[in-house]
């Protein structure tokens, strides 16, 4: 973030998703029991579930962004071309 | 009426001289731009060279965000409508006064060349023609009119479907039944015409056997993601003036219309 090679805005996600990989040792009694609840055979699986539905999710974010900026990239490029265009019929003939 | 006759071109140096010259030989009047989509080649210069205008993209962005590119300046420069054309050779330019008539006469907002009400010169691929015939089946059910030959690029296009297109109604890579079900669901007239096409010049076609899998596949899905739109772009289309996001709307008037007229001062 420092080096302004991550936005802010990812930052956050990745602290995130940091914070809860270190924690989840400590709570894992609590993973277990909530694991258990919900039915699960074997709890670390439950965890999986998580980690795979939560990175499902971050790439779904990737790909709206991704589409986002692909757009913004054809319009400005179209833009450009035109206004290419319009410079060179109001240049004087050479 | 003001026409511009645009051609999309990514590496088509070797054809694009040629087709320029037999265009100019059958319609000398009709102003001709080519849309050269990040060509590797000198494609831009040697249509410069033909006597064509040249939009010259930064990078390949795909036929159909060609296609976009040459027609928002269409709408900008204030063309009353265009014709959209490849820049292989297939299409015969003698088909260009039968396909702007319709529009011409303010009788269609979309006139497709289909080769299958003219006559086809040549045996499309199986791979081909089974798409066609699927996407023409679909496209016909869509909007309730037979159309024949949905994927030909051959099209004389109104002003009014023209900014439309300009605005967020187009795709960026292939245009095809998809368009044409959009500008119907957007309230637009569509009329097929015949034309005949032919073998391209050189080089390879931009469908191989494999893209042609994915290509159908996209474009069943297009087809029906148009659909589910149907909604907004009947709220969105021709009968509301307001909804039309035009390419230079966006930017002050003032600077538009000076633009105009000195683009049209330059050209005329």
């Amino acid at each position: 973030v420092r080096q302004k090679r991550l936005d802010e805005k990812y930052a956050w996600l990745w602290l995130m998703a940091g914070a809860g990989m270190l924690l989840a040792p400590f709570v894992s009694n609590v993973v277990d029991a909530i694991s258990r609840k919900l039915g699960f055979y074997y709890p670390p699986s439950f965890v999986f579930l998580i980690a795979f539905l939560s990175l499902s999710l971050i790439n779904l974010q990737y790909s709206v962004a991704l589409s986002r900026l692909t757009k913004q990239n054809r319009v400005l490029s179209q833009k450009f071309a035109i206004l290419e265009r319009h410079l060179r019929d109001t240049e004087p003939k050479t | 009426m003001n026409v511009v006759l645009v051609i999309p071109a990514f590496n088509e140096a070797p054809n694009i001289g040629p087709v320029i010259e037999e265009i100019r030989s059958v319609e000398p009047g009709l102003e001709i731009l080519v849309v050269d989509d990040g060509s590797q080649d000198n494609t831009g210069s040697v249509a410069e060279d033909a006597g064509a205008k040249v939009l010259k993209l930064p990078f390949n962005l795909g036929y159909g965000a060609a296609l976009q590119t040459g027609i928002s300046y269409a709408v900008e420069t204030g063309y009353d409508a265009c014709i959209l054309m490849d820049a292989d050779g297939q299409h015969d330019p003698r088909w260009l006064a039968q396909l702007i008539q319709p529009v011409a006469a303010g009788e269609a907002d979309l006139a497709l060349g289909s080769r299958f009400l003219g006559d086809v010169r040549y045996r499309l691929p199986l791979a081909r023609r089974t798409g066609i015939r699927l996407f023409s089946g679909l496209a016909s059910l869509m909007i309730r009119q037979r159309i024949t030959d949905p994927t030909s690029g051959f099209q004389a296009i109104s002003r009014d479907l023209m900014k439309f297109f300009a605005g967020d109604n187009y795709p960026p890579d292939f245009p095809d039944a998809d368009t044409i079900i959009r500008a119907h669901f957007a309230g637009y007239r569509i009329k097929e015409v015949p034309v005949s096409v032919r073998r391209r010049l050189s080089g390879e076609s931009m469908h191989g056997t494999l893209s042609v899998i994915y290509y159908v596949y996209k474009m069943t899905l297009s087809m029906f993601i148009a659909l589910l739109q149907r909604r907004s772009l009947e709220k969105g289309g021709r009968h509301d003036a307001d909804n039309q996001s035009d390419f230079g709307a966006r930017e002050p008037a003032g600077v538009v219309d000076d633009r105009k007229a000195s683009a049209s001062k330059a050209s005329g």
